[in-house]
């Protein structure tokens, strides 16, 4: 309180002191239905990013539960059919070189309409039958179905046997091969075999398996990180402290800026230095192509807001805020191979303020001297969410060298200090590190 | 009713505490806001949009004063702020520095202006004038502060209270002449 030799206020202050009015009835409601559209708004910025992580978690769950999977054939495997002795069943099982159970297979004709006479009567005869099938086509090519040669059964190769399907029609024609699909003809004449169905080897490659075998490790990984932007300045009036908006706390340094910048009317520059990042994030697969992640995270932010010059003086704050983060992210491998990969990851961010310090420079023709520093406290989470692509490629047996680009945009702004993520709320986001395997 | 106690309800979100702590306060921060509004319904606007602050920023009142003190002073943060959105503020009339501010005779108690007069008058001035008046006499900000606050030189901020002082003199012995 200062001390006024002006009767004149005195009287003013005085007979306001104790001046009251009663506000229009409902003020209050409408105040209460604010601040509820505000918690709401608030509460979307949590819910949206968490229900985005457990619809990701939810999508890597069902890759996980094991399905049918389509058993594959291995290189130049053969279904040796033989037919049945005359009042036996015989069913044609699996000649599958791997190790899976056996299935039964049913053949069908490609499509090039090979057809296959059968007849219900005479003796059988054995079928020798290849599967085979080109990388691409997604159909196995019809086998030519020709007379087997006399050979003894492979012990293990035939189960219980059922009446193969026998028509007394000349010809029947089956459609398309499959892999997982072969039914048993035995004609007791069979036509000439067709020379555009002339057996290819079957390779590993049948539609729908694994080309390659499963490289991505079950084992834990540790990865450090370095995450930066370019820097810049920002002189556009909507980047920089201002009074028309609310996108960030209002504490003792705004306070300051506000009160020495006309209420930021008078500020000349606002640099923000480029935030910097480090990590130590590890790393758990838990399906095939699935990785949960999380870690500790730690960023530096810092900008420099100078006031319009005034009779040769102005001042400059300089602010730097340092956070401690935890993410949550779900990685999910696009591409994996031995030497490297490519990855999509969905992260969500938590993040606390641990340091806030102003400094505050005052320049007189050039000179600068000290004016002061401020402390605050970061009261608050800061939350984000980062969508990201990344590259990974393996330098030694467990060490990998990978590199991302996303976007990170932040939430709950209102609640943090003036900073380049109140200013603009998405950012590219650019990461790079070591991935060290561990087992 | 322990101001302790009302603060941590209202910052754990206790509407019940927030509707007291407003009770409390609203008709005092109603007759701030009526000073700086130019009608009945801004004001009522503005004592909205200072609660709301009030309550989104009770955590960052750090007992450096009374409570009252910092509602008044977000609700007059508020006001300014409307009006330099709606560029009142920027003008100045010039004048003579040399000017001798009026001389102002306290009435005897009897003859004093009830508060509702003043702040009616208050009401009535040019917004200019109204605005570095509230802030110097009622507030008792410095002129070179309320320079810094409203972009104004410090020149400007003592001519326009030296205006508004004679205004409000002017009117405040007729009025009361006529009560």
């Amino acid at each position: 309180m200062k001390n006024s030799t002006d009767p004149f206020k005195d009287f003013i202050r005085e007979s306001l002191r104790n001046y009251e009015v009663d506000p229009p009835a409902g003020t209050w409601d409408n105040i209460l239905s604010r601040i509820n559209q505000g918690k709401k708004t608030a509460f979307l910025y949590v819910l949206i990013p968490a229900a985005a992580f457990a619809l990701l978690l939810g999508a890597g769950l069902v890759f996980f539960l094991p399905g049918k999977r389509p058993a594959a054939v291995s290189e130049n495997s053969g279904i040796h059919v033989q037919a049945p002795a005359a009042g036996t069943e015989q069913t044609i099982t699996e000649a599958a070189g791997n190790a899976s159970p056996p299935s039964a297979f049913k053949l069908k004709a490609g499509s090039t309409n090979t057809s296959a006479s059968a007849t219900s009567s005479g003796s059988p005869l054995k079928v020798s039958v290849t599967l085979a099938a080109k990388p691409a086509d997604k159909h196995i090519t019809a086998p030519a179905i020709e007379p087997a040669p006399e050979q003894e059964p492979v012990e293990g190769m035939y189960a219980e046997t059922t009446p193969a399907e026998v028509t007394d029609s000349a010809a029947s024609e089956l459609q398309d091969f499959s892999e997982d699909v072969i039914a048993v003809l035995i004609p007791e004449a069979v036509p000439a075999p067709d020379p555009e169905t002339a057996l290819i080897p079957v390779t590993a490659d049948l539609p729908g398996q694994d080309q390659t075998p499963e490289k991505t490790s079950r084992s834990w990984s540790l990865a450090l990180h370095y995450g930066s932007l370019q820097d810049f300045s920002v002189e556009k009036q909507d980047l920089t402290m201002n009074s028309r908006d609310n996108s960030y706390s209002f504490d003792r340094t705004s306070s300051r800026v506000a009160v020495e910048t006309s209420f930021f009317e008078d500020i000349e520059n606002t640099s923000h230095n480029p935030p910097v990042s480090f990590g130590l994030l590890l790393s758990k697969p838990f399906a095939r192509r699935w990785a949960a992640e999380t870690g500790l995270l730690f960023t530096r932010l810092g900008y420099t807001v100078r006031t319009t010059e005034i009779n040769d003086e102005y001042k400059e704050y300089y602010t730097s805020l340092d956070y401690i983060g935890i993410p949550l992210s779900l990685r999910f491998n696009l591409i994996d191979r031995r030497r490297g990969g490519l990855y999509i990851s969905q992260s969500a961010v938590f993040e606390k303020g641990v340091s806030y310090h102003t400094s505050i420079t005052s320049f007189t023709r050039g000179d600068a001297e000290g004016a002061g520093n401020i402390r605050n406290r970061v009261s608050g989470l800061q939350m984000s969410s980062l969508t990201a692509l990344g590259g990974e490629i393996r330098i030694f047996n467990r060490l990998s060298l990978f590199g991302q680009a996303g976007l990170q945009c932040f939430f709950l702004n209102s609640t943090q200090p003036y900073s380049i993520r109140s200013a603009r709320t998405a950012w590219p986001s650019f990461q790079s590190g070591l991935r060290l395997n561990l087992k | 009713m322990d101001e302790t106690l009302l603060l941590k309800d209202c910052l754990k979100g206790n509407v019940q505490a927030q509707k007291r702590l407003y009770e409390c306060y609203a008709r005092k921060m109603f007759g701030v806001c009526l000073r700086y509004a130019p009608d009945e319904a801004m004001a009522e606007d503005l004592l909205q949009e200072g609660f709301i602050r009030v309550f989104t920023r009770l955590g960052t009142f750090r007992n450096e004063g009374s409570l009252e003190g910092w509602i008044r002073r977000v609700m007059v943060n508020t006001a300014l702020e409307y009006l330099r959105k709606r560029d009142v503020l920027r003008y100045s009339t010039p004048l003579d520095e040399d000017a001798a501010i009026a001389e102002y005779d306290e009435p005897e108690a009897a003859g004093r202006p009830g508060p509702d007069l003043v702040a009616r008058l208050i009401r009535e001035m040019p917004v200019g004038f109204r605005t570095v008046f509230n802030l110097y006499a009622v507030e008792d900000y410095s002129h070179k502060e309320i320079a810094g606050i409203l972009g104004i030189s410090e020149g400007t901020s003592k001519s326009q209270y030296a205006r508004a002082r004679a205004w409000l003199l002017k009117r405040l012995p007729s009025e009361n002449t006529s009560n």
